[in-house]
């Protein structure tokens, strides 16, 4: 016999049900992504960011972003059932927003970045399997905004990534020359992978690797080929052509044919992460070590005529190491959080003896971030950072409006390959202000909506992205001034959705 | 310590935009005339591992203090193997609010909170995560009054190893406002003359 309140269900039941639509199995689209404007007008003539990049800290150093990534559930994923799935990726990034930046948000700033399809429990259980671009990282140094665990990003191809307990395995192939030669495409073909274990509760490890192989191809102008007798100093002179004809003054028709050779480049990546004890949230430690691939070739042009000169062997001792940590504390849970990091890089070029430049410098760094929050919702903010750029193959850097003249002992060079007056960089960066989280309390909370005073002081001249002009020239309209202190102002929006 | 003219201007700003957010007024809970026993059970479905199980701690609390608010007295539904196993055979709501209203006896009024977490992707240094939420509150004896809310919460989580409890932590705020405006409605409709 039915009670009444049993009636009552039953009839409840039907409104219930139709209130209640069933799960969709197909067909679902949705959009994540991420957002990142400031407004900072430099009263001291800068172009809105307090210094040169994130080795700083990435506060108030990097300008606007914007990444939308569309899914669409061809077969959704069944909650409680093995059945196979199936979602497409877009993705579509960039860093320009109308009235922020001087790309004011055209989308020829914008480029579809990301382009896959994911599918599971097929051929083999508790593996994802990914067509089309690969990018994958096993974390990131939010201070720096900086992932040296990260492979695949230059690769489009197929990866299988399994995940079962405390295991986590990546394995993929692919081709990685349209990113590294884009018109200049060459095929690159590349593997690689990951495994990341989780030890105990408290303990991750983690390691891998990418190598890109691009073959000798005979008869094609964009496979790695060496132009025969170039010095480097010519090379970087962009002299080679000249040389060449000043000691062959009657070949004149036969300048060297590059001959062919392959090129080989990669990366080794490793991951310790360990916390959840204490006051200590989670420690990041990555190391990444790659030796980048050779560069394809420079053009010259001699007496009205364009030279290709092929540079595979110039270019192909480059090697980076990259070294990071990434600590987060809640020292004071729901009133005090802090987080510190530090980064060390090695870059070096054994071709290169004598230009200082990118490849050839190591750089070391620390920030230190206290976010302390005065209710759930509104939160002060307070970070430093020290730096240090050692460039290894001479100078580098202007550290006065006048340095054009300090360089080799004092005497201007105009043959010189050196740049400014000294090799070391040195930098300090400190940051406060209140910053408003909707969602409360955490370092990494989003959105977060700030008001920032920054400040900078660096023994280089005018160390931040400016118009500013670099020459002594007697007759120039404008001159270069003394600046070493940098504040700024920024008020700033930062989200993931 | 002398503050000078601008220290102290600069303190009385951060003061007044403290004080200013501390203060602003709030709507209040809608609460029910009476003390109401009320069942609250809420279940995580981790789509990856097709695993049902409870949800972390923190957010049962604050959806405690939810029922709290309006004058309910709640009752969590403890999720051990058995009420799993019954809510992985009851996959359709109305199915699993029959079952708890069969089985809370005392209780008056039915709270189900139903999580599905699901990965989504890396994105710009994130592991970003979904946390679709289906939320039922309903008289136990009358479901024809159910109201119910059905929505997307987005994470960016920081770490790998943080997966789906993680997730719906961080989804907590957002869950229990809403958990709040389902009840509001209920109580309000309920007590509505």
């Amino acid at each position: 016999m039915t009670t009444p309140r049993r009636t009552l269900i039953l009839s409840g039941l039907f409104a219930l049900s139709a209130l209640s639509a069933p799960e969709a199995i197909a067909g679902r689209a949705e959009v994540g992504g991420y957002f990142r404007v400031s407004a900072r007008p430099d009263l001291q003539g800068g172009n809105g960011r307090l210094g040169y990049w994130n080795l700083y800290g990435r506060l108030m150093n990097e300008g606007s972003y914007a990444a939308v990534e569309m899914k669409f559930d061809v077969l959704e994923r069944q909650p409680l059932a093995k059945d196979p799935w199936t979602s497409l990726h877009l993705r579509i990034e960039g860093g320009s927003v109308s009235n922020a930046d001087a790309g004011n948000g055209y989308l020829n700033n914008y480029r579809v970045s990301q382009l896959y399809a994911r599918a599971g429990n097929v051929l083999l259980p508790d593996v994802t399997w990914q067509v089309g671009t690969l990018d994958m990282f096993m974390g990131e140094l939010g201070m720096y905004d900086m992932r040296p665990a990260q492979i695949f990003f230059d690769t489009v191809g197929l990866s299988a990534r399994y995940e079962k307990g405390p295991v986590d395995l990546l394995l993929g192939v692919g081709d990685s020359g349209y990113w590294n030669r884009g018109a200049s495409y060459h095929a690159m073909p590349t593997a690689g992978g990951y495994l990341r274990m989780r030890v105990g509760s408290h303990v991750e490890l983690g390691g891998g690797g990418q190598y890109r192989f691009q073959p000798k191809t005979e008869g094609h102008r964009f496979a790695p080929h060496n132009t025969p007798g170039v010095s480097y100093e010519d090379y970087l002179r962009q002299e080679v052509t000249e040389r060449w004809f000043e000691e062959n003054p009657n070949e004149l028709r036969d300048f060297p044919n590059p001959v062919p050779t392959s090129a080989q480049s990669g990366q080794l990546i490793g991951y310790l992460g360990f916390g959840g004890f204490g006051p200590l949230r989670w420690n990041n430690t990555f190391v990444r070590y790659e030796k980048l691939h050779p560069q394809l070739s420079t053009t010259e042009t001699y007496e009205g005529t364009s030279y290709t000169i092929y540079i595979n062997d110039l270019t192909d001792e480059r090697t980076m190491l990259l070294v990071g940590n990434e600590m987060q504390l809640r020292l004071i849970p729901q009133r005090l959080d802090v987080v510190w990091a530090a980064l060390y890089g090695q870059h070096q070029d054994g071709d290169n003896d004598i230009a200082p430049s990118d490849h050839d410098r190591w750089y070391a760094s620390t920030v230190l971030r206290t976010q302390i929050y005065l209710n759930d919702t509104v939160h002060w903010l307070v970070e430093s950072s020290v730096a240090r750029e050692v460039s290894t193959n001479g100078n580098a850097y202007r550290e006065h409006a006048d340095s054009i003249f300090a360089s080799e002992g004092g005497l201007p060079d105009t043959r010189g390959l050196e740049y400014g007056d000294t090799n070391t960089r040195d930098t300090w960066q400190g940051k406060t202000g209140i910053v408003f989280n909707p969602l409360g309390p955490g370092v990494y909370v989003r959105p977060s909506l700030r008001l920032l005073y920054g400040v900078q002081h660096s023994n280089q001249n005018n160390a931040f992205g400016s118009a500013f002009v670099d020459t002594q020239d007697q007759f120039a309209d404008f001159k270069s001034v003394e600046r070493h202190w940098h504040h700024l102002g920024s008020l700033e929006m930062e989200a993931w959705f | 310590m002398v503050l000078t003219r601008r220290q102290t201007l600069g303190a009385l700003l951060a003061a007044s935009i403290v004080g200013l957010t501390g203060c602003l007024p709030k709507s209040a809970p809608v609460r029910a005339a009476n003390a109401t026993p009320t069942a609250l059970c809420v279940v995580l479905t981790k789509v990856n591992d097709g695993v049902l199980t409870s949800a972390p701690e923190s957010l049962n609390k604050g959806l405690q203090d939810e029922l709290i608010a309006r004058n309910l007295t709640p009752s969590l539904v403890a999720i051990d193997a058995a009420a799993a196993e019954a809510l992985r055979a009851r996959r359709a709501t109305p199915q699993r609010v029959e079952w708890l209203s069969a089985g809370q006896a005392d209780a008056a009024l039915i709270v189900l909170v139903e999580a599905q977490v699901e990965y989504y992707t890396q994105i710009s240094g994130r592991f970003r995560w979904t946390v679709d939420v289906r939320v039922t509150a309903t008289p136990a004896s009358d479901l024809s009054q159910a109201v119910q809310s059905e929505f997307s919460v987005p994470v960016a989580l920081q770490y790998q190893h943080e997966r789906e409890e993680v997730a719906l932590e961080e989804a907590g705020p957002v869950i229990e406002r809403q958990v709040a405006s389902v009840l509001d409605q209920l109580v309000g409709g309920l007590s509505a003359p």
